[in-house]
Parts: structure tokens; C-alpha cells; sequence
């Protein structure tokens, strides 16, 4: 069996992969807004026989049935977010025009599938998973790795997964959208309310709202506690709030596009 | 008996303000605390200077309300800034 290995930078997290030359080219392909890099990995990461993922030698825990390549992306993930230098939230980020939209969630809450829906209607993909502000400027640095979809979400966007997989990693071209490659501004905080609803519909909320939301959502802030509290007030300042009710994700993606530039 | 003045401010807490609403963080507790309008109207007189009366009776202009309807809001903001330990001294 062919076998390849590739090191990938994901954020300053230098990783290297080894595997079946399929599989590594799946991931080659998914993550492959991220450059390959030369210098010494952090981490290596080993596609063995069956469902086994290594990473450092070590079987990487994960329920029965999930797909070797889910497993490297949640375990990877995990050392991205817990590496980083930026302010990260639990978020999904669209942007267009150099402002960026983000959808603050917990896992399930659908914040993937607005993030999915928000790509197939002309937006630019920047991440389905965090905000990332820099403390430097506040400005968004783009975590576009693949997105994670379950079937329903799939579904929903149009794309099916694969039969044997739990999850499908879709990438921003595969919902027909760029990857943004600027550092945009947060301009919206958009809180997803998913219900029976005839008509998808955005209502304002309180600006203050934002700081609560972000810090409530942030994977880091304990890191940086005061800092943290003082960068999201600066950004604040010029975020908007908005409650989004919808039922049908393309229809509560296209009612973003009524948002003022 | 003179009536106790409400605060200072606790020093040390990191404060912002988002078009009117302030979120302060108390790095002692880690909490991080959202005041409606009215507590954000107390906090910022939170100085030490003023009693509970003045409070009441400054937000009541503020507000063009009576003091008796004012006076509720303003005992549970300072109850929170006090629980919080946003103030380094509470009424009696």
C-alpha cells in the first residue's frame, strides 16, 4: 500500500501526517488552506490499520464508528484551539467585504450548517468552529478548516455524506465559496434561534450583549481573564447584535443579507 | 446615626462599556458581571460619596420617575454590586 507523509501548519501548530496515500491526500485536500511546511513537527499524527489514529504514538480516543479522518480533525482542532495566542469563541465566522459575522454556539446548535448555508449564498468561509480576535488589533484571523456536517446538515446545503461516515468535512469550494484570506473586522454578532417559523427574521438586541455572549462562548478568556474582558469591549464598541429566528438555514442565511454594510 | 455611603468601587476590576451598558470582571471572584441600565446608573455613583437616599434621589431626576417607584431597582443594584464584590463596602 502506498504510504505518504505531509506536515501541515494550522495556525502555528506544525503537524506532521503519515498514512495511506489516500487518506493523506484526503486531508491534503481538506485542510488545504493551510501551507505544508518544513520545520519540526510539535506533533505526528499516524493513519494505521483500521480506525487507529496516533498521535505521538498514542491511539487517539474516539467513539466506535467515527472515521479516521473525523478523529484527526477533532484531535487536531483541540491542539489549534488550545495553542492559540488569540481570543478564541466557540463560533462559526462568515465574512464579505472585509466584515465578518459570527454565530456564537454550543455544539448542535447549528452554527456549522448557518456557517455551510451563509458559503452556498456567496459569503467567504473564515471557520465553523472559532472566532478567532487578535488581541493585537481585535481583527479576525481566519481558522477556515474543514467544515464539520452532519447528514441532516449536509442535507440541508446540499451535499450528502458519504455512506460509512458519520460526518461529512466539506470544504469551502465544495459549497461553491471562497476562503477568506484578510483579516477582517467583527461588525455582527448573530445569536441563531432555530424554530417553526413561516419566514426567517433578524431582530436587534443590545451591543452590550456582545461582551456577555463572546466571553460566555470563549474557549480561552481564563488564560487572559482581563485582558480578555478588555478586547472584547473594544470590539464591541463597533459590533452589532442580532437574535436570527428561522427554520430553513439557506432562508435565515439570506435573511443576513438585509444586514447594512 | 449617619447613613452609610455605597462603595467606592472596588479597585482592580477591568470595566467596559458598550454604548451605555458596562460588564465589569472582578479578577477575585472571575466572574464577569452585565448591568441592565439602572445598575450601570449606580455603579458610576458608586463612588463612596453618596447614600442610598442621594442615589435614589439622583437617579429619579435622571429618570423623570418618583423615588418611592426608583428606590426598589436601586436597592437590587447595589445588593448585586455588593454580592459581586464590586464594592468595597455595603450599606448596613
Amino acid at each position: 500500500m502506498d504510504a505518504t507523509r505531509i506536515q501541515l501548519d494550522v495556525l502555528g501548530t506544525l503537524v506532521a501526517l503519515s498514512g495511506p496515500t489516500a487518506i493523506v491526500d484526503r486531508v491534503r485536500h481538506a485542510w488545504q488552506p493551510f501551507p505544508e511546511h518544513a520545520g519540526t513537527p510539535a506533533h505526528s499524527y499516524e493513519f494505521a490499520a483500521g480506525s487507529t489514529v496516533r498521535r505521538d504514538g498514542s491511539p487517539i480516543e474516539a467513539e466506535a464508528g467515527v472515521d479516521q479522518i473525523l478523529r484527526f480533525a477533532t484531535d487536531l482542532n483541540q491542539l489549534v484551539l488550545a495553542g492559540t495566542s488569540c481570543f478564541a469563541v466557540h463560533a462559526g465566522v462568515v465574512a464579505r467585504n472585509g466584515r465578518a459575522l459570527a454565530f456564537p454556539a454550543a455544539s448542535g446548535t447549528g452554527k456549522s450548517t448557518m456557517t455551510a448555508a451563509c458559503l452556498r449564498l456567496g459569503w467567504e468561509y473564515v471557520s465553523d468552529e472559532a472566532l478567532l480576535l487578535d488581541f493585537d488589533d481585535g481583527l479576525v484571523r481566519p481558522y477556515p478548516r474543514p467544515l464539520a456536517l452532519s447528514p441532516w446538515s449536509a442535507e440541508a446545503v446540499g451535499l450528502q455524506v458519504p455512506p460509512g461516515q458519520t460526518e461529512l468535512l466539506a470544504t469551502a469550494a465544495d459549497l461553491g465559496a471562497e476562503v477568506c484570506t484578510d483579516r477582517p473586522a467583527l461588525t455582527d454578532v448573530v445569536l441563531l434561534t432555530r424554530g417553526k417559523v413561516a419566514s426567517a427574521s433578524l431582530s436587534p438586541r443590545h451591543s452590550a450583549e456582545a461582551v456577555q455572549t463572546l466571553l460566555s462562548m470563549s474557549f480561552n478568556h481564563y488564560r487572559w481573564p482581563a485582558d480578555s474582558v478588555s478586547m472584547v469591549g473594544r470590539v464591541a464598541q463597533d459590533v452589532r447584535v442580532h437574535v436570527l429566528l428561522y427554520d430553513d438555514p439557506l432562508a435565515g442565511a439570506a435573511a443576513l443579507d438585509d444586514l447594512p454594510s | 446615626m449617619e447613613a452609610p455611603r455605597i462603595g467606592p468601587q472596588r479597585p482592580g476590576t477591568t470595566v467596559v462599556e458598550v454604548d451605555g451598558r458596562v460588564s465589569i470582571y472582578n479578577p477575585e471572584t472571575q466572574q464577569l458581571v452585565s448591568l441592565n441600565d439602572t445598575a450601570t446608573a449606580v455603579w458610576s455613583l458608586s463612588t463612596g460619596e453618596f447614600t442610598l437616599d442621594q442615589i435614589v434621589s439622583s437617579l429619579a431626576r435622571t429618570y423623570a420617575a418618583s423615588g418611592e417607584d426608583i428606590r426598589p431597582d436601586v436597592i437590587g443594584a447595589v445588593a448585586l454590586l455588593s454580592e459581586c464584590g464590586l464594592l468595597t463596602s455595603a450599606p448596613e
